[in-house]
């Protein structure tokens, strides 16, 4: 059994690096990785698990950072956008006016990115009911899902 | 940020969790289980729930297993729901849990969170009811085997202290005919202004969320569905049948509620008797 009070000692691995932090036992995920590590990449905007700047992936599945506990993850493969270079999705994202002001954009491209990894042939169906998770506020949305057909294109033609 | 502080523990048995809480509780007053955390974090920060100790019930095996286990699919109440989905061991499990949150909220929500939410919806009970699930529950006396319906009165009825630890459901259910119509406000995720459930086995059932301030089945509503009357009588029938007052709020009159209750009666019982 794993216990820690309120101040506690835990080592997380994210994007590919192992760092040893003292956190709260009540520290979000998003509190740690912005406050203690800098990475500011994931935006704390409605904290409520609403709207999905603060997307990260876990074990390569995407979640709100928001809504987790630093404890929780303990051991498990964080990725944040900081981790994320030179991919398809990016490359898509800057050719395809994937984005306006840019707050939601690590979300998207985070969620984006899961979704080409889980279904690189996935229908529209299935990617609408992906990208429903973020809002973006400048209703970019048109732009995103082009990107995101774009970045299944060259994924398509690179593996070919 | 959440502004108080708690302790964490993450047992990895059932008996370490029930020991856990008992012990704890001698000394803290709010012990809380905790699975996937989204409903807690989000009323933590706004102070609707505060908490002196968290028991994280995601290490324990048995609540994260999903087993087929002679003619029963056993779902551990840890199981995110999109573990769930693409498992798809029953349809409408499947097609209940889609229309939970949005997808990213479903790999950390979990079976037994939603079952147990302070929510009013818990949209995950409403198969629950349709399909004569068990539960297992432990506590301080070991573990208990109950019928669903007979614990679930508009919230899980189960003592402080004691543990959702999985749900059962018959497999024979896999090949129900079944009906889902869902309303929200706007868009497509929200909370629902009106969820119906009908299942056709052996006549129909049906299970509601989002008319009342709790989610219900009854076996009332359930006979009037299956006594062969005239449909706009059967309709009718029905509404005086309903547990309590239909809800009002912003979202949605109670006038529009019954009225998309009505017409959801309507087209779940003429899709499931023409089939």
């Amino acid at each position: 059994m794993i216990m820690y009070h309120e101040i506690a000692e835990i080592s997380l691995r994210v994007n590919g690096e192992n760092r040893r932090l003292w956190v709260r036992a009540a520290d979000t995920l998003l509190a740690v990785l912005r406050n203690h590590m800098g990475l500011t990449g994931g935006k704390a905007a409605c904290e409520n698990g609403d709207c999905g700047a603060c997307t990260v992936l876990l074990e390569d599945r995407p979640v709100k950072a928001c809504l987790i506990l630093a404890v929780e993850v303990e051991g498990m493969d964080i990725l944040t956008i900081e981790g994320l270079k030179q991919t398809e999705i990016q490359r898509a994202f800057l050719e395809n006016g994937g984005f306006q002001c840019g707050y939601c954009t690590p979300g998207f491209i985070l969620n984006a990115y899961a979704l080409l990894k889980a279904h690189p042939e996935a229908d529209d169906e299935t990617d609408k009911e992906w990208l429903q998770s973020n809002i973006c506020r400048c209703t970019g949305y048109e732009g995103i899902k082009r990107s995101l057909k774009a970045a299944r294109k060259m994924m398509a033609e690179g593996s070919e | 940020m959440i502004s108080f502080n708690f302790k964490y523990i993450r047992p990895s048995t059932v008996e370490e969790a029930v020991s856990s809480y008992i012990q704890l509780s001698r000394v803290y007053k709010r012990v809380l289980y905790y699975s996937g955390g989204t409903e807690i974090l989000s009323f933590a920060r706004n102070h609707a729930i505060e908490a002196d100790v968290i028991i994280d019930i995601k290490a324990i095996p048995e609540c994260r297993r999903l087993q087929h286990h002679q003619n029963r699919i056993i779902y551990g109440a840890a199981l995110t729901l999109n573990e769930i989905i693409e498992e798809n061991t029953l349809p409408l499990l499947t097609s209940v849990f889609k229309g939970i949150a949005d997808h990213t909220l479903r790999n950390r929500i979990t079976l037994g969170g939603n079952i147990c939410s302070k929510l009013i919806y818990r949209e995950a009970v409403l198969p629950l009811m349709l399909t004569e699930a068990e539960i297992r529950i432990a506590g301080e006396n070991g573990v208990r085997r109950e019928k669903f319906n007979s614990i679930f009165d508009k919230s899980l009825r189960i003592e402080k202290g004691e543990l959702l630890v999985d749900v059962s459901i018959d497999k024979s259910f896999e090949g129900a005919g079944f009906c889902s119509i869902r309303k929200v406000n706007r868009g497509e995720v929200d909370y629902p202004i009106l969820h119906l459930e009908m299942l056709k086995r052996k006549g129909l059932k049906a299970a509601f969320s989002g008319v009342l301030n709790f989610p219900f089945r009854s076996d009332a509503i359930d006979a009037v569905l299956n006594d062969n009357v005239d449909i706009d009588e059967m309709i009718e029938k029905i509404m005086h049948l309903i547990p309590g007052k239909i809800k009002q709020d912003q979202w949605a009159t109670w006038h529009y509620r019954q009225m998309l209750l009505k017409k959801a009666i309507r087209s779940a019982y003429t899709h499931l008797e023409v089939r």
